[in-house]
């Protein structure tokens, strides 16, 4: 046990110095395992892998009667589709940013316990670190704090300890990162503050999620505004990648 | 047998599922063996999701929680007699 600590912490002092060149090697690596496992998925849920024993056997009975060749592209076809159907959602979105990376999600936000994770795109796709990331035309979510060959990891900025300016019905308060996707605004109690209200990062015209709850109490001088995120996050695809600058201009 | 598989579920949960499965399983091992593969576990989630290898200020903060859940659960396992 104390072998295995002495290495790690060896391990993880030589990456210090290096720069994370390991862990990037390591995310490259993990990139094919996410990739595979995400190609399995489709593949079977376009199947109806999973479907009830009554299902599958009343398509299976169905099925038999097709042609084998015409069972697989109908699968691939539905993968394919799927896949359509995230792009086209981001066509908007390159065309607010001709200059943005579209990149899959290849670790479900929500996996980590560090509100980060991981994308498809790297360095050699021209991804820099501070670049910001989106789900939407104006709707961002995290930056890339480390980029490499393949890969990027992805920070959300409700990442415990992130503090950013943003403006809440004009008014410019401070929103803090509280983890799991979410994040906490302190507001003045005479600022009116619904339910659903967008919050827009300062001088970026880029939202960073929407108003899911607020508690006020009669003896407190600020409301505490939640911030939920301004996507479904486990059900993420694809991400825009954006260099901050543009994003802002172009909003 | 059972802790190869629980290790083997432990490490493809770092991959695929959210934070407390690995949290969980690896809390099963190291209350029935003296899990060193709980550290390797932690190893893994720092290395792919840590930014800079460090939390608030804390490195490798998810090897070190786990490296407490091991040592923390030794009493137990002699306590409930569930050690080997």
């Amino acid at each position: 046990m104390f072998a295995l600590v002495l290495v790690a912490v060896l391990f993880f002092a030589t990456e210090y110095f290096s720069g994370g060149a390991i862990r990037a090697g390591a995310r490259d690596v993990a990139a094919v395992v996410w990739g595979t496992s995400r190609s399995t998925y489709d593949t079977t849920g376009a199947s109806g892998f999973f479907k009830s024993k009554v299902v599958l056997a009343k398509e299976n009975q169905a099925l038999r009667k097709e042609r084998d060749a015409l069972l697989t592209m109908q699968f691939q076809n539905d993968v394919l589709r799927s896949e359509n159907a995230s792009l086209r959602a981001f066509l908007n979105a390159h065309e607010a940013h001709p200059d943005g990376i579209v990149a899959a999600v290849l670790s479900r936000p929500g996996i980590s316990p560090y509100d980060t994770f991981v994308i498809g795109m790297g360095e050699g796709d021209g991804v820099t670190v501070g670049d910001w990331v989106l789900v939407a035309p104006g709707l961002v979510i995290g930056e890339i704090k480390e980029v490499g060959a393949q890969t990027a990891l992805v920070s959300l900025f409700s990442a415990p300890g992130y503090a950013k300016e943003v403006l809440l019905r004009e008014a410019l308060l401070t929103y803090t990162g509280q983890g799991s996707g979410g994040g906490v605004v302190q507001a003045p109690r005479d600022l009116e503050v619904q339910v659903g209200d967008l919050i827009y990062l300062a001088n970026s015209g880029l939202s960073l999620g929407v108003v899911g709850h607020v508690s006020a109490k009669p003896e407190d001088a600020y409301h505490e505004v939640l911030i939920a995120p301004p996507a479904n996050l486990p059900a993420l695809r694809f991400v825009e990648v954006v260099h901050p600058q543009v994003a802002a201009v172009q909003e | 047998m059972i802790r190869a598989f629980i290790s083997g579920v432990a490490m493809a949960s770092v991959f695929f599922a959210p934070a407390w499965v690995p949290l969980l399983t690896v809390g099963m091992l190291a209350l029935r063996f003296a899990a060193w593969e709980a550290v390797l576990v932690g190893f893994l989630v720092d290395l792919l999701y840590a930014p800079g290898g460090f939390f608030w200020g804390i490195p490798m903060p998810a090897t070190l929680l786990m490296l407490v859940v091991v040592i923390a659960l030794y009493p137990w396992r002699t306590q409930l007699a569930v050690s080997r």
